[in-house]
């Protein structure tokens, strides 16, 4: 039999991540465990929330980095 | 990455979760047309309440909100670059963005205006969905998101579209700290490129370099600092050339100058802030910031009022190309007009310097008639290849485009005339002194500033000036003699000289023109004015005097080519111009005429009187003289009453308004070379010489003048006839009384046949020109009643006083 407290909290990142996914976060579980124990500890949310922003923008960079190479490579 | 964890950013929302739950519901309204989301929200929401293993479940949910507005915009760029490069058709979608943006601009400003715009959106943005419902349904769930998102792109206004593209590019990540871009503001608000700011020619302004790591806000805000340091390349680069260029001329210079002076102020300020840059960025000092650092934010409020110093010098520096002199003043002077009264300030401070230059030649001007303007830039004009004789009329000259818009044409026309009056004082009537000595008596120094006060002392100098040149011209060169001699010898006023003088050219000037000889001509005149009272006028004005004969062209005879001439010289030939002493002539010639059938007239009836007795002896053309005596005295009335309105009505009452103008004394020579114009055009006007309306009396009254003459020369021939006539009667009586017959009584014999012959085209021609006479007086006096001008009106009922020539009309 599973701690209860670990069930309950499974049932919160259930339910988290249902919410996560209704507002298009395009967050994945582990992440989203992760920025809500981060939160949990008294992280100021809306700087979490600018930080993940900034992240998401940096890989989106990348990938348009290669898909120009990509498109350069056909000529 | 640290600085957003460690800032001490507090959430802009109160930290209940009730509160941020119903801002996540209404967010799924928003995004989601139907209501299950928001319902599946509210469960999941009731759900997380009953928990209590979460203590801050207001800062999870307010993350996940967060996140989720982020998500939407990085997934709209990560799909508009994917659509780009996947695509292949990078110029298909270009094309299409700008078409979309042409035709909603058309359609904006079209006469249908904004409503139709929702319709041409909605026209747009239906396409995709209509492209979704055609696919198989399984791949929608894949691109669902796609066309929802291109959407929404697309529901913004073209030109934002087109910026989020172009922002892709950009590198907006937080790398560079705030005191480098700092360092390099400073460089780019004295037109160097920095480390990082660089001038980008294609737009004309300074950037930050698309590579470098520098958040977007910082960006707009690097961008709008960095318009300072346009407008300096631009201050800087119109100082630089044009300070060595001479073309510019004074005025411009100074404009430099004061341009120059205002970049001292902004150097300093330049200075101050890279002082206290390096204060702060100094190691040895402390690093840390404090709240009176200065940051970029700070630095934009602290230039605020540089910034629009330099804006306007860059529009006043914009504008001013290829003006120069009282042009570029005037430009300057039009921004002053501003409401706002730090810019009012600023323009007036450069004005009164730009003007200094203007205002230096202005006082030379109406102080000592000096032009020191070697490029041009005053209103006033001067040309060296203008003889002195036209000093006045022609040497000077206004530049209106150089005209200052805050100096009036009036004022600009009296300081016009003032530097006139002091030349003409100066070199035409040599009274250099008076003017020297102005120049260095009191004077106000001009300057920009009260235009009050401008033309007050404008007024008091052009007052001065104009009554001293008015002095010297009728003191110095006798103005008033002058008008009063041309008015006594040219327009006949002086009786006894016009009389003697025609008793002894009368018959000389019958000749041809040919024969008459100039010498002679002056000796009648000098006689003429010895024999009269004119020997008692000034001797400067009697030989002033001088007979001109015209052009003699064939046929012409003596009457037709004599005038009488008045010589004038400077300065007063500035009043009595050539063409103004053609006019002189010209009245002098008509009312010679006049004179000269007049004088013929009284020889007529001078005849008539004396040789009555004579004419008694044939009675048989008693009748006819008698009608001669008629007709004789009315043309003499004729004459009579056209001299008089010519003398006291034309002459006299335009005279009476000369002198009154005159003695006025306002205003300058140039309104007395209009009073005396004037003067001269009333009495052409009305002397029938010039004619004001479409009615022209002169050919009328020559006319009547020619038949006068005529008649008296056939009058002539009747008593040639009757005293051959006589002669013969006696040459017969002497021989009768030879040959011992009786005499006959000479009286009441009639005419024998040869004599009667020799009469009948004597009578019939008498009669012939009596009667064109009268039919041209009816003429001239229908026309002379309808007239507008009083004094016309006044004359045709002085030639026909007891209607006698109205009953006359009325019988023909």
């Amino acid at each position: 039999m599973e701690d209860p407290k670990i069930k309950e909290a499974r049932e919160v990142m259930n339910i988290l991540q249902e919410i996560a996914t209704m507002l298009n976060t395009n967050l994945d579980r582990e992440t989203l465990s992760l920025c809500v124990s981060l939160c949990e500890n008294g992280v100021n949310p809306e700087a979490l929330a600018a930080m993940i922003k900034e992240l998401k923008r940096e890989s989106a960079a990348q990938e348009v980095s290669i898909s120009l190479e990509q498109f350069v490579s056909r000529f | 990455m640290d600085l957003f964890v460690d800032s001490r950013m507090t959430p802009s929302v109160i930290s209940d979760e009730a509160h941020i739950s119903d801002l996540i519901t209404k967010k799924l309204m928003r995004e989601n047309k139907s209501s299950t989301k928001a319902l599946r929200f509210a469960t999941l929401f009731n759900k997380l309440q009953a928990q209590t293993i979460l203590k801050r479940k207001w800062a999870v949910l307010y993350f996940l909100m967060s996140v989720s507005e982020q998500s939407n915009d990085g997934d709209a760029s990560k799909l508009a670059t994917t659509v780009l490069f996947y695509d292949n058709n990078l110029h298909f979608i270009v094309m299409l963005i700008n078409d979309l943006a042409i035709k909603l601009f058309d359609q904006t400003f079209s006469h249908r205006g904004l409503e139709s715009i929702s319709h041409e959106t909605s026209k747009v943005t239906k396409t995709p969905n209509t492209f979704i419902s055609n696919v198989n349904p399984t791949s929608i769930q894949e691109t669902i998101n796609e066309p929802v998102y291109m959407q929404e792109d697309e529901q913004l206004p073209p030109r934002v579209v087109l910026q989020k593209k172009v922002a892709e590019t950009e590198n907006t990540m937080y790398e560079i700290s705030e005191a480098l871009l700092l360092r390099d503001v400073v460089f780019v608000f004295q037109g160097i490129d920095g480390q990082y700011i660089k001038f980008d020619k294609t737009t004309g302004s300074y950037l930050v370099d698309s590579k470098i790591g520098v958040q977007r806000s910082t960006r707009e805000l690097i961008s709008r600092l960095s318009e300072m340091g346009c407008l300096y390349r631009k201050v800087h680069a119109f100082v630089n050339d044009s300070i060595d260029d001479i073309s510019i001329g004074l005025v411009g210079q100074a404009f430099c100058s004061a341009l120059q002076r205002e970049l001292t102020e902004y150097y300093k300020l330049m200075a101050i802030l890279e002082s206290q840059i390096t204060k702060e960025t100094d190691p040895n000092l402390s690093t840390q910031s404090t709240p009176h650092s200065l940051s970029l934010k700070r630095m934009l409020v602290s230039i605020n009022e540089s910034a629009e110093k330099l804006r306007l010098m860059a529009v006043l520096v914009n504008g001013c190309a290829r003006q120069k002199g009282g042009a570029l003043v005037s430009y300057i002077y039009m921004h002053t007009n501003h409401g706002d009264p730090f810019r009012h300030e600023f323009v007036e401070h450069i004005l009164e310097e730009v003007s200094k230059p203007f205002y230096e030649m202005l006082q030379s001007w109406i102080y000592e008639g000096e032009l020191e303007d070697p490029f041009e830039e005053f209103f006033v004009g001067c040309d060296p290849t203008v003889e002195e004789e036209d000093l006045w009329q022609h040497k000077y000259f206004m530049r209106t485009d150089m005209q200052p818009s805050f100096i009036s044409a009036l004022l600009a026309k009296k300081i016009f005339s003032i530097g006139k009056s002091l030349n003409f004082i100066r070199y035409s009537c040599h009274d250099n002194d008076w003017v020297t000595a102005k120049g260095k008596g009191t004077k106000s120094v001009l300057k920009y500033g009260d235009v009050i006060a401008l033309e007050h002392s404008i007024d008091a100098t052009y007052t001065k000036t104009s009554k001293r040149l008015l002095d010297i011209l009728f003191t110095k060169y006798k103005l008033m003699e002058h008008l009063t001699a041309l008015k006594r010898y040219l327009l006949l006023g002086q009786g006894d000289f016009v009389q003697y003088l025609m008793d002894q050219l009368g018959s000389g000037l019958s000749k041809p023109a040919n024969t008459l000889h100039r010498h002679n001509l002056t000796g009648t005149l000098e006689a003429a004015i010895r024999a009269s009272n004119a020997q008692y006028d000034d001797q400067d004005i009697l030989q002033r005097l001088d007979v001109r004969l015209a052009n003699i062209s064939a046929g012409d005879v003596g009457w037709d080519v004599f005038s009488l001439d008045y010589h004038v010289d400077s300065p007063i030939n500035t009043i009595f111009t050539p063409p103004t002493m053609i006019q002189y002539t010209e009245l002098f010639r008509f009312l010679w005429r006049l004179k000269r059938v007049e004088h013929d007239l009284s020889a007529a009836w001078r005849r008539q009187m004396t040789s009555a007795r004579t004419l008694a002896q044939i009675p048989e053309i008693e009748k006819d003289i008698n009608n001669s005596r008629l007709v004789c005295s009315e043309m003499i009335h004729f004459v009579y009453q056209l001299q008089y309105y010519l003398i006291f009505e034309v002459v006299g009452c335009s005279w009476d308004v000369l002198e009154t103008d005159i003695s006025k004394k306002s205003g300058d020579l140039d309104s007395l070379i209009e009073i005396h114009n004037r003067y001269l055009n009333d009495i052409t006007t009305k002397g029938f010489l010039r004619t004001s309306d479409s009615q022209d009396y002169l050919p009328s009254v020559l006319k009547i003048i020619g038949f006068i003459l005529q008649y008296k020369n056939i009058l002539d021939e009747l008593y040639n006839f009757v005293v051959k006539e006589l002669m013969r009667r006696e040459h017969s009586n002497i021989q009768a009384s030879r040959k011992g017959k009786p005499v006959e009584d000479r009286r009441n014999k009639s005419l024998d046949k040869e004599a009667r012959e020799a009469f009948l085209p004597i009578q019939r021609k008498l009669g012939e020109v009596a009667s064109n006479f009268k039919g041209e007086l009816v003429n001239l006096l229908t026309e002379l009643e309808h007239h507008k001008d009083t004094d016309f009106r006044f004359l045709s009922v002085r030639l026909d006083f007891n209607e006698f020539y109205h009953n006359y009309a009325k019988k023909v």
